[in-house]
């Protein structure tokens, strides 16, 4: 068999947004960037999807957040973050300086708050002149927390609501938008539908699964808010089924996330249909992750001859 | 600046019951760890779902000649893991992290308080108060005589003695041939950095729940009553210390129009458990003593992003251990909430 000489084309389509590679930074495990700088070249990965922005600050829950479970980790951190203010005067000018695409994870507690967040940062980055790299290249709606007691997931498993609130956003700005969804629904194929209705560009699925654990010794959950979000390899076979689904539901693009560790583990979603992927939990364990990730699928495609990633679906040998 | 490497694991033995202690090799382009940092490490050799996703944070008992050092007690499968790792194999270590603890001030007595395995960031910043009046130039109250280390345990099982464990290392690498990571340059480090730990070691005050070991009763209890009993010679190096005794006036309850300069004097350092974090934070600040206390908590990324790792406030909403802290000054955090 001839080996392809070049470089397999790895860049991928979300919108009018060219992502670089498929291999992104889930929002929630690498806060605004500046956190990892030292880790890991931010610049090569191919999106960075930041902490969510709320309106206001938010303390987030109550400790103890984190619990490590078989393969996984619940976390019920409540969305922690400084708030739209902070995020424009002093996250921004740090975007701006990376040279990978950035796009803003939004929640909110009502949907006026989703596009008055959008709203505010298009505004801003109006200031940018034009040539100048911008600092925000698009937005994932956070239709999905399962963290939180307004907004988020309970947005995220109404089909009406997340075609009406992606729409809604849609009118507000041009760059590539992402409505990230929710595996705590009875079929995520209508979810993905409905963000393609509200004209998403792409979604992204998966957020984290409830999860729950106890300790026996003192009979207390093992977060302080009972329930969390279950993250890590643990929830991979959910992600991947959820992308399966979704990829043969919809036209537009599908992300994949959830428990990718290494470059299989992006490949088993790639072949499910997913056009491009995040990494989250596996940072935690080894911030240079994405990285790896992204040169073992360039090998795997090497090896088997494969030009473009658009190919990759396509080798799942199942009947479709 | 931060750097994730491997490091190559050059001594990793058992100290006391449960506890074991940990050097591993620095790059020499990296900034050394000063005392009240941590780092984290990958528990490889623990599959995922074995409790083998996160990985685990350790703070700095020591650093010198191109080793850092790190005390940990055999709890979970992570440190079963690390207890596992050869000498001479690899450990893949993110740090340094965190805040660290601040130098005293001229003239002020440092009051080092360590419990249970909490130990590790104390022994590590008492033995740079020797280096410290040596580096400043001028006889300071923060060198060794005026410092002044409380190091509280269960029992007397769980005191380390790394001048023992120095001892076994050596009788077992003798008894073995070919073993090349006990040779030079890697001996005498080891030997150097173990023989510093047992010289702060051996000057600390011994405080054990049972009474197996010097004082009977908690660290906290020790500090407040020193040096009334168990310690000869030293007035006035406690908290508890009677007013008007020596050099350094204690601050003993309500000790009147002296208490006020006395209390300048101290600066207390401690690492430990929640509830003696807790007692020791109450105490500085009926003492109107400046303190910094090292707080332990669950961590999953270690270098701010996650949020994961927080502790209530007492201003108001959390602070991340890992980036805010590990090291608190008095009064900064809800521990009892």
């Amino acid at each position: 068999m001839e080996i392809l000489n070049r470089e397999p084309d790895v860049s991928v389509q979300i919108g009018p947004l060219v992502l670089p590679n498929p291999v992104g930074v889930a929002s929630g495990t690498f806060g605004y960037g500046q956190e990892y700088q030292e880790l890991l070249d931010i610049h090569r990965l191919g999106a960075l999807y930041t902490k969510a922005v709320s309106l206001e600050p938010k303390a987030g829950n109550k400790p103890p957040r984190l619990v490590e479970t078989p393969s996984g980790l619940i976390n019920s951190i409540g969305l922690a973050n400084p708030g739209l203010q902070v995020f424009l005067d002093e996250k921004i000018p740090y975007l701006q300086s990376l040279s990978c695409p950035v796009l803003v994870n939004v929640v909110g507690e009502s949907e006026s708050e989703y596009t008055t967040i959008v709203e505010a940062i298009e505004k801003r980055i109006g200031d940018y002149q034009e040539g100048e790299k911008s600092p925000v290249d698009g937005y994932e709606l956070n239709l999905s927390c399962p963290n939180v007691d307004k907004g988020g997931m309970a947005f995220g498993t109404e089909p009406d609501l997340v075609e009406r609130i992606t729409r809604k956003v849609r009118r507000l700005t041009r760059r590539a938008l992402v409505v990230k969804l929710s595996p705590n629904v009875t079929d995520i194929a209508q979810i993905a539908l409905a963000a393609e209705a509200g004209k998403a560009d792409a979604v992204s699925c998966i957020n984290t699964v409830v999860g729950m654990a106890i300790d026996v010794k003192t009979c207390k959950p093992l977060i302080a808010r009972g329930i969390g979000g279950l993250s890590g390899p643990a929830i991979r076979p959910i992600g991947v089924a959820c992308v399966w689904k979704a990829a043969r539901a919809v036209r537009i693009p599908v992300i994949g996330l959830g428990g990718i560790t290494c470059a299989d583990d992006a490949l088993e979603y790639l072949l499910a249909g997913a056009s491009a992927i995040q990494v989250g939990t596996a940072i935690f364990s080894n911030p240079r992750a994405p990285l790896e990730i992204l040169d073992g699928i360039k090998a795997w495609m090497r090896e088997r001859n494969i030009g473009t990633l658009g190919e990759i679906p396509a080798l799942l040998r199942f009947p479709s | 600046m931060m750097r994730q490497f491997n490091a190559p694991v050059v001594f990793n033995q058992a100290v006391s019951q449960g506890w074991k202690l940990l050097a591993f090799l620095w790059p020499q382009d990296l900034a050394p760890p000063i005392p009240g940092q941590f780092f984290t490490f990958n528990p490889q050799g623990l599959q995922a779902g074995n409790a083998g996703l996160l990985r685990r944070p350790l703070a700095f008992a020591f650093y010198g000649r191109g080793l850092a050092f790190a005390l940990y007690q055999i709890r979970g499968k992570a440190t079963q893991a690390l207890a596992a790792f050869a000498e001479g194999s690899s450990i893949d270590v993110i740090g340094p992290l965190g805040n660290s603890f601040p130098r005293p001030s001229a003239g002020e007595q440092a009051l080092l308080a360590g419990g249970g395995i909490g130990i590790g960031p104390l022994l590590y910043l008492h033995s740079t108060f020797r280096d410290f009046k040596a580096s400043e130039g001028a006889t300071l109250a923060a060198s060794p005589k005026a410092s002044r280390l409380f190091l509280g345990f269960r029992s007397a099982s769980q005191i380390p003695s790394f001048i023992l464990a120095a001892e076994r290392w050596e009788a077992q690498n003798r008894s073995v041939e070919g073993t090349g990571w006990y040779s030079e340059p890697y001996r005498q480090p080891v030997l150097a950095g173990l023989s510093d730990l047992q010289h702060s070691l051996d000057q600390a005050l011994i405080a054990t729940d049972d009474g197996s070991r010097g004082f009977k009763g908690t660290v906290v209890e020790a500090l407040l009553q020193h040096p009334s009993r168990n310690v000869a010679g030293e007035a006035g190096v406690g908290i508890g210390a009677e007013a008007g005794a020596g050099a350094g006036p204690g601050v003993r309850g309500e000790a009147g129009a002296g208490a006020e300069t006395a209390a300048a004097r101290k600066r207390l350092y401690a690492c430990g458990p929640a509830p003696m974090l807790s007692a020791l934070d109450d105490l500085a600040l009926h003492r109107g003593i400046p303190a910094h206390l090292s707080a332990e908590q669950w961590m999953a990324c270690g270098v701010g992003a996650c949020q994961g790792c927080v502790l209530p406030a007492r201003a108001g909403g959390y602070l991340r251990a890992c980036a805010d802290g590990p090291i608190f000054p008095q009064g900064a955090i809800l521990w009892k909430s």
